[in-house]
């Protein structure tokens, strides 16, 4: 019993071996391998028959894998067979293998348990068979491809133009792709954003693929489609684990699953390179012919749409400029007016606050014609505050009803003038009428067919100008009656010289001569004589003196320092005087010179007649706007209180200071000699 | 003999009529003085005179007001106001006072030395 299953599976295994290669049909045994998610990825030969290397030229395969020996094997073929490893239903496939560019019919299933990774294929090479049919369905499948591709890329134009974004315009491209390859690609498109300086992915693959790459280097040194942008042409890795270039980038790769990548330039016919196409596969692979044209076309579409796209947002972005200026210039257009609305009302108000504010009348009068154009009366159109509280409410009244007055006063013809002829008149007026009794200034000039005035009430000014007069001529009485005094003074002084000195002298020689007799003794005679003569020579001194007082001959030619200088020494006597001048050398006006001298020989003459002093000390400082007189003297001095009987001059002194703008000062006490200070301007 | 006294304030004046006078025969210069007051200060020094011939402008007191004085302390004392001012008004004001002559200074001295010997006689001299 136990040799009876061993006979069988050895008769089984005897059948097996036999059928295995009497069969002209290739067979292999393969295992499907997975990675570590659980995908199947690749397979591996576990058994082939004598034909499998006749139908498939591959030799030595078992134990290899099928991308070991056909990389870029589609992935059509692991699909199918995963399926019947999961589902343990056995198929027929009648596919294409790119690599050994051959057709097969293949039947496949599963061997063992739902455990089992292992399928048994049964194939058949029938490319010969095929060739007639695939050449009919190639051109057959390339037909249905084109459509399937022109339906992409309809369904992207369609988007595109309906103003969809560049993304929601290029994913139909994308599911083409996906579609065209049986789900094996994936597949994206990358820009240069107009800010960036590397690719962007704006369509196709996951969000954490496009963080990965973004900003992708684009250039001569880069890879993919850094380097397919950089070149604009395509550029194509079967397998990323075997090209150097990638080995920095392989982590992502891997990440992301994909072995083969083709990287496409995406660009209109002519124009330049403006972004690429990218495919990726979980298996290594190389492009067919028909892919790349797919690529190619599918590149082509984005180039439009992408072209599209940017004149879209271009002219979107010029549309928005557009309308953002409008609106700015709308904006500042109402600003502006309400700005100028503004002002207005401000210049109207602030006008009309400047006008309240003049204290003068301001008025303005439209001229009233009659049928032959001659001006009737005037019409108020404008009043300000002063006016209107003067004249009260008149606006659109009559000036001629309202102030008859002005007919009389000649005004109104005044008002005509100027408003025919345009020349401006103005004019001091007295006005007794109305609600105006005084003196006025009007300034009228023409304004539109009528007249704008302004009226000052100048009868204040007036009457200042009339007490100004009054003052004038008091001062003028005033200065009249200081010269008279001032004369009378000098000629009490002339008198009193004649009759104390020269009329004394001469009395006194007039005495001598009378006893002057024939028998007087000789030695008497002489002596008389003799004295008559020393009278007579203080007669002649005497009139030299009053004349030189009258008339300083040293004050005209030699100025006033000097003139000074011989006072002092003509009356330094009893009283020794001493005089400090300072700042007179240059000559000043002579009526100034003339009242300086005067005044400082009145006060010397005072010391001398008055004072009894022994010494009399005289300062006359010039500086530049004014002369400083002060004479100090040791006398007696005057008694406060005490009325003193002025000294020739003291108030002729303060008169003449007085009428010289100047200042006089005087201090003394008894016993303690006085100071006389005195200050007169230099009017310039 | 007509005991004088002269007061002038100006001393060529004074002292040329002191010399001219004293040599008349007759008359005796007693004293002479610058000022009113001190014709007062000599008569109350005891000093007597028959005829103080004043100078009408003197300081401190003139002719005028010596005569006045003189008119009521020393009655007996003539006054002659010696005067350049010829006007009547002054003449008046000197007789007014109690001057007894009035002699301008420009007159020759045969004039004055007679008024003196008129008023000293009890007369008076005016013009």
């Amino acid at each position: 019993m136990r040799k009876e299953p061993e006979d069988m599976v050895r008769k089984a295994a005897d059948w097996y071996n036999f059928l295995f290669n009497a069969i002209d049909q290739g067979f292999c045994i393969i295992e499907l391998v997975y990675d570590s998610n659980g995908l199947a990825v690749d397979y591996r030969f576990l058994e082939v028959n004598v034909i499998f290397e006749q139908q498939t030229g591959l030799k030595d395969v078992i134990g290899k894998t099928g991308s070991e020996l056909t990389p870029g094997t589609e992935q059509y073929w692991i699909k199918d067979f995963e399926r019947v490893v999961r589902t343990g239903e056995p198929v027929r496939v009648e596919n294409y293998h790119g690599s050994t560019g051959r057709w097969y019919v293949a039947h496949a299933a599963r061997i063992g348990d739902e455990n089992s990774r292992q399928v048994a294929i049964l194939f058949d090479d029938i490319t010969e068979q095929k060739s007639d049919a695939i050449r009919m369905a190639g051109t057959e499948t390339s037909m249905r491809e084109r459509e399937n591709w022109l339906k992409g890329q309809q369904q992207a134009f369609k988007t595109a133009i309906s103003g969809g974004h560049l993304a929601e315009s290029l994913e139909p491209l994308v599911v083409t792709i996906a579609v065209q390859t049986k789900g094996d690609a994936r597949s994206a498109f990358y820009l240069i954003p107009p800010d960036g300086k590397g690719l962007h992915l704006v369509a196709g693959m996951d969000e954490a693929y496009a963080e990965a790459i973004s900003g992708f280097e684009v250039g001569s040194e880069s890879l993919a489609c850094g380097l397919a942008m950089h070149t604009g042409e395509p550029v194509i890795t079967p397998d990323v684990e075997r090209e150097p270039r990638w080995k920095p980038f392989l982590e992502i790769a891997r990440k992301h699953q994909y072995r083969a990548c083709w990287s496409f330039p995406v660009r209109t016919n002519d124009g330049p390179v403006l972004g690429t196409l990218a495919m990726y596969f979980k298996t290594p692979r190389e492009p067919l012919e028909r892919e790349m044209e797919m690529a190619e076309v599918l590149a082509h579409s984005a180039a439009i749409i992408i072209s599209h796209n940017t004149e879209l947002r271009e002219r979107r972005r010029a549309e928005a400029a557009l309308r953002e200026a409008e609106l700015q210039y709308r904006v500042q257009l109402e600003s502006e007016v309400a700005e100028r609305t503004a002002e207005l009302k401000n210049s109207k108000e602030l006008l009309q606050a400047t006008l309240d504010s003049n204290p003068e009348m301001i008025q303005v009068f439209r001229a009233v014609r009659d049928r032959q154009g001659k001006i009737t009366d005037f019409v108020w159109i404008l009043n300000n505050a002063s006016s209107e509280h003067a004249y009260g409410d008149v606006i659109g009244k009559s000036l001629l009803e309202n102030n008859p007055g002005v007919l009389a006063a000649g005004i109104f013809d005044n008002l005509v003038q100027v408003t025919e002829t345009g020349i401006p008149r103005q004019y001091e007026m007295r006005y007794v009428n109305e609600q105006f009794d005084g003196w006025f200034y009007q300034s009228v000039v023409k304004l539109d067919d009528g007249v704008a005035t302004n009226t000052i009430n100048i009868t204040e000014r007036k009457k200042a100008e009339e007490r100004l007069m009054q003052v004038e001529a008091g001062k003028k009485r005033e200065i009249f009656l200081v010269s008279l005094s001032t004369l009378e003074e000098e000629r009490y002084r002339i008198s009193e010289s004649l009759h104390n000195g020269i009329g004394q002298i001469l009395y006194g020689i007039k005495i001598n001569f009378s006893t002057l007799r024939q028998q007087i003794p000789v030695q008497e005679f002489n002596e008389i004589k003799a004295y008559i003569n020393t009278l007579l020579t203080d007669a002649i001194m005497e009139t030299r003196r009053v004349s030189h007082e009258l008339m300083p001959a040293t004050l005209e030619e030699f100025g006033l320092k000097s003139a000074i200088d011989d006072i002092c020494d003509q009356l330094s006597d009893n009283t020794r005087f001493t005089c400090h001048v300072r700042g007179l050398d240059t000559r000043m006006e002579k009526y100034l010179e003339l009242a300086v001298y005067r005044t400082v020989q009145e006060l010397m003459t005072n010391v001398v007649r008055h004072a009894s002093a022994t010494i009399a000390t005289i300062d006359i400082i010039h500086k530049q706007a004014e002369i400083r007189i002060t004479v100090t003297d040791n006398g007696m001095g005057m008694e406060a209180g005490k009325k003193h009987k002025p000294g020739i001059g003291l108030a002729s002194i303060r008169s003449k200071i007085k009428l010289l703008d100047g200042e006089i000062r005087i201090d003394s006490e008894k016993s303690r000699g006085t100071t006389v200070s005195i200050t007169i301007p230099i009017h310039q | 003999m007509i005991r004088l006294i002269i007061a002038e304030d100006n001393e060529v004046v004074r002292q040329s009529l002191g010399r001219m006078l004293g040599a008349e025969p007759g008359i005796v210069m007693v004293a002479s003085a610058t000022t009113g007051t001190e014709v007062l200060k000599i008569l109350r020094s005891g000093i007597t005179a028959d005829i103080v011939l004043a100078d009408m402008n003197m300081p401190e007191m003139d002719g005028i007001e010596l005569t006045a004085y003189l008119k009521t302390e020393y009655p007996a004392v003539k006054v002659i106001i010696l005067t350049m001012h010829s006007k009547q008004v002054f003449l008046e004001r000197a007789r007014n006072a109690g001057a007894l002559g009035y002699v301008l200074k420009h007159a020759e001295m045969n004039e004055l030395i007679g008024a003196v010997r008129l008023v000293a006689d009890g007369g008076s001299y005016f013009l």
